[in-house]
């Protein structure tokens, strides 16, 4: 019998990239990139209507499954879905090995970096750091030298973002020293992508990122005090602000997933220098807190007095030694926009290396000839506010209004070490599905390097992607979505 | 375990139980309104009694009562602290505040119901075929307790739990009692109105009691029997006895074995009211007043709550060291 096929649109037709753009799954020409090649056949042959189909059952997934962020636009905490576009970012096993080099040695600088800091402070008496940078940073805390975290580990959890510039080559635009978040959408990402679209990992050799909280908690506890009085040690807990915090469900998630006790602040006491969690019989000793809350809030006797959050005395064990915090009190310092310039040169300093990873030319506000550069040019830069994260207080030069610029000119001439600006880089494109169609959108991404007594890299990572055409804006908070991400393993270029 | 969190386990259980209790009761009402001729005041004031809410539903819709707005307070209304979207909500947000402790099913169950409950799926589903709404609501609280039953570790969060679901569940058995005792002939009212069988009967029904009833008691359906069978029936699931007999059980569990020192004061005021469930004449309580005995095992039942708060949930830093 004789069947009639009608010819199924593939699903990429017709799509083109941005010019000037390097677009993560596309060549040039249009033809599929290499690490690209089969999941580009297996979403052609799907065709756009299954493929739809399938986007609402994941779209259902994240929604039963309350994968959340949490925004504050009415005071009372809208829980809101991390909208999630289910193409791929496919990165070749090549371009990873060298991405994760660069990053193992920027981390490796950034530990050094901070560990001298609150120590000897040679890169200031050598004077490649300026003394008046540091001690400008909002971030940098003197209260905290002379204390050695165990094993000397500062960053024990770093999300560095990354952008691809038009050649393809991966830059470093920040870095995230403090509580960096996002890796429990790495892990749901590719969850639903597994049970939505099985076939498509089907001998893609796509390296699997599920380990990333036993890896977590193993290197966490290589560095607990020792205890051996206790036989339940060591006693690791996730330390939560609470359910309103905007990252909160990655913090349930995360305890979870490593097998801990999620905490608040009002869980835990200190007494003896010691931190205990106060549970249905008692109080019992804790070893290790990944903690989620920022330095400002972590114990009022140090930082805030007024605050209630925190935990009061906690500075004082772990002074003592009896707590591992991650990450370290004080990591800002080495993760603030204003430092972020001079990493280069702390790869120099301490590794004696060239460093592998790019990273954005940046004016520095502070500095007066830099800072008149910034402001005549104000037009085609972007500038962004050292101390706010999340795509706030950021100036788009290009697309700003002249209230706005004549607004950033006001507030960077009123506090110019408050700024910093940077060209603005063409980021990558990856195919996304908008509406019916898909479409070239910009991406950034964010790996996750963990480090104990020593460093891994999650083969991975969140790639966030900008729904709004033309949008360079990729934070949830401002309507970003996000992807997953396969790192492939094998013999790719 | 985290007393914060064993804190969040117990009032998780409660008000889903309170929503489950709710949904059950206002289903029953209303379906007891197509076969009796009973005007709206006569049919929905035990419901506005069981809830206690009876002021807030004056003061917001009026002091005339309809059938309607009664059930639109107790379903809808979230400046009703104990509507079922309240109770709901307060339920999933202690969910949320313990997702972690709690299985990934449970979690997405009550979340679903709660994402639906909100939806435009649920509301018009309430317009058109209440009965079937109410069912809902039942069956999305049973997913869960199905679930904490097969996918939870027994251990202390459970317990927790249990003992949640069954402070709350002795506690609704009472006030429905108290309503539909209120409602119906006492001794003091002699004569049985016509209505009173059929009261206890959507009593005894919103408690999925109708079988157990018979089979436990073989009791005529008038009030003296039903109240026997509510509070000292000690295997039927919703009677406040059998409630009481297995918290029992569970608050032992999560204090560490019978012997422990913790919470010794919640285990005696729950041995207190034990004995008097145990021991009571059923007759002799209603010679003194059914309302009475009820207020004074209301009294034990808040007593109780306060110790398991002071003793388990609200540990101190004076508290000795857990070995």
């Amino acid at each position: 019998m004789a069947t009639t096929r009608t010819r199924r649109a593939a699903l990429f037709e017709g799509y083109a990239g941005l010019p000037g753009a390097f677009d993560e799954l596309f060549d040039a020409e249009g033809r599929p990139r290499r690490e690209a090649q089969r999941v580009v056949g297996l979403l052609d042959r799907m065709g756009p209507a299954e493929f739809r189909a399938r986007k609402r059952i994941s779209d259902l997934m994240f929604r039963d499954a309350g994968v959340t962020f949490s925004v504050y636009s009415d005071g009372r905490g809208v829980e809101r879905i991390f909208p999630f576009d289910p193409i791929p970012r496919v990165i070749g096993s090549g371009a990873w090995a060298r991405l994760a080099r660069g990053l193992e040695q920027r981390l490796t600088a950034l530990n050094l970096y901070l560990a001298d800091i609150y120590g000897p402070q040679r890169i200031l008496k050598q004077k490649v750091i300026p003394r008046g940078m540091l001690e400008a940073s909002k971030g940098y805390l003197p209260q905290m030298r002379g204390i050695t975290p165990p094993g000397g580990v500062y960053v024990h959890v770093a999300g560095i973002d990354l952008i691809r510039a038009g050649d393809g080559e991966f830059v470093v635009l920040e870095d995230n020293l403090r509580t960096p978040s996002g890796i429990s959408y790495v892990l749901e990402n590719r969850a639903v992508m597994k049970r939505v679209y099985p076939h498509l990992f089907r001998r893609a050799s796509v390296q699997p990122v599920d380990e990333y909280p036993t890896r977590l908690r193993e290197a966490l506890e290589s560095l607990a005090p020792a205890d051996p009085g206790d036989r339940d040690a060591p006693r690791t807990v996730v330390l939560t602000p609470g359910p309103y915090n905007s990252a909160y469900f990655e913090h349930c998630f995360l305890a979870r997933r490593m097998g801990v006790e999620l905490v608040e602040a009002g869980d835990l006491v200190v007494q003896d220098d010691r931190v205990y969690v106060k549970t249905t019989r008692g109080l019992a000793r804790v070893h290790v807190i990944y903690r989620r809350i920022d330095d400002a809030y972590i114990d009022p006797e140090v930082f805030r007095p007024d605050s209630l959050l925190g935990v009061p005395g906690l500075v004082r064990a772990y002074r003592a030694g009896s707590v591992t915090l991650a990450n370290a009190i004080g990591n800002g310092a080495a993760d603030d926009k204003a430092i972020y310039p001079f990493v280069h040169d702390m790869i120099r300093f301490y590794l004696g290396e060239e460093p592998v990873l790019q990273q954005v030319g940046t004016w520095i506000c502070d500095r007066p000839d830099e800072c008149s550069y910034v402001l005549a040019n104000l037009r085609s830069l972007v500038v962004k506010s050292v101390d706010e994260a999340g795509g706030y207080g950021m100036l788009m030069g290009p697309q700003a209004t002249k209230k706005e610029l004549e607004e950033f000119t006001r507030k960077i001439k009123a506090h110019p070490r408050g700024f910093i600006a940077q060209p603005r880089i063409e980021l990558s494109t990856c195919p996304t599905l908008i509406g019916n169609e898909v479409r070239p959108r910009r991406v950034d991404f964010r790996p996750y390097v963990v480090t104990g007594t020593s460093t891994w890299i999650v083969p991975g990572g969140l790639t966030r992607t900008a729904l709004r055409r033309g949008s360079y804006v990729v934070n949830s908070s401002q309507g970003g979505g996000s992807k997953d991400t396969w790192v492939l393993g094998g013999e790719d270029a | 375990m985290i007393a914060r969190v064993a804190q969040a386990c117990f009032w998780l259980n409660r008000y889903l139980e309170r929503t489950e209790t709710t949904a059950r009761l206002l289903q029953v009402t209303q379906h007891v309104s197509l076969d009796l001729e009973l005007d709206d005041t006569a049919l929905w004031q035990p419901v506005l009694d069981v809830s206690g809410e009876e002021k807030r539903y004056a003061a917001l819709y009026g002091r005339e009562l309809e059938g309607d707005e009664v059930q639109e307070f107790m379903t809808w209304d979230e400046r009703n602290p104990v509507a079922l979207v309240s109770s709901l909500r307060f339920a999933r947000d202690n969910a949320r505040t313990i997702r972690e402790t709690i299985s990934l099913e449970m979690f997405q169950a009550i979340n679903s119901l709660w994402l639906w409950l909100g939806s435009r799926e649920g509301r018009r589903l309430y317009e058109r075929e209440r009965h079937l709404f109410y069912e809902r609501v039942k069956t999305g609280c049973q997913l869960f307790h199905g679930l904490y039953h097969t996918t939870m570790l027994f251990d202390e969060p459970y317990d927790f739990m249990r003992i949640g679901s069954l402070f709350e569940r002795a506690d609704q058995t009472m006030r429905l009692l108290d309503a539909t005792w209120a409602a119906t002939a006492t001794p003091a009212r002699r004569t049985a109105r016509p209505t009173d069988a059929p009261r206890w009967l959507a009593a005894l029904r919103s408690l999925s009691g109708v079988e157990a009833f018979t089979k436990r008691t073989r009791g005529t359906l008038v009030g003296p029997t039903v109240a026997a069978f509510l509070l000292y029936d000690d295997r039927f699931p919703r009677a406040v006895h059998h409630c009481m007999l297995r918290a029992a059980l569970f608050v032992d569990r999560a204090r560490g074995g019978e012997a422990s020192e913790a919470g010794t004061r919640t285990r005696a005021v729950l041995a207190g009211l034990l004995e008097r469930l145990r021991t009571s004449d059923i007759d002799a309580v209603i010679a003194r007043g059914l309302p009475l005995e009820i207020a004074d095992l209301t009294a034990g039942m808040v007593q109780l709550s306060e110790a398991l708060q002071e003793e388990l949930f609200d540990v101190t830093a004076a508290m000795p060291r857990a070995g």
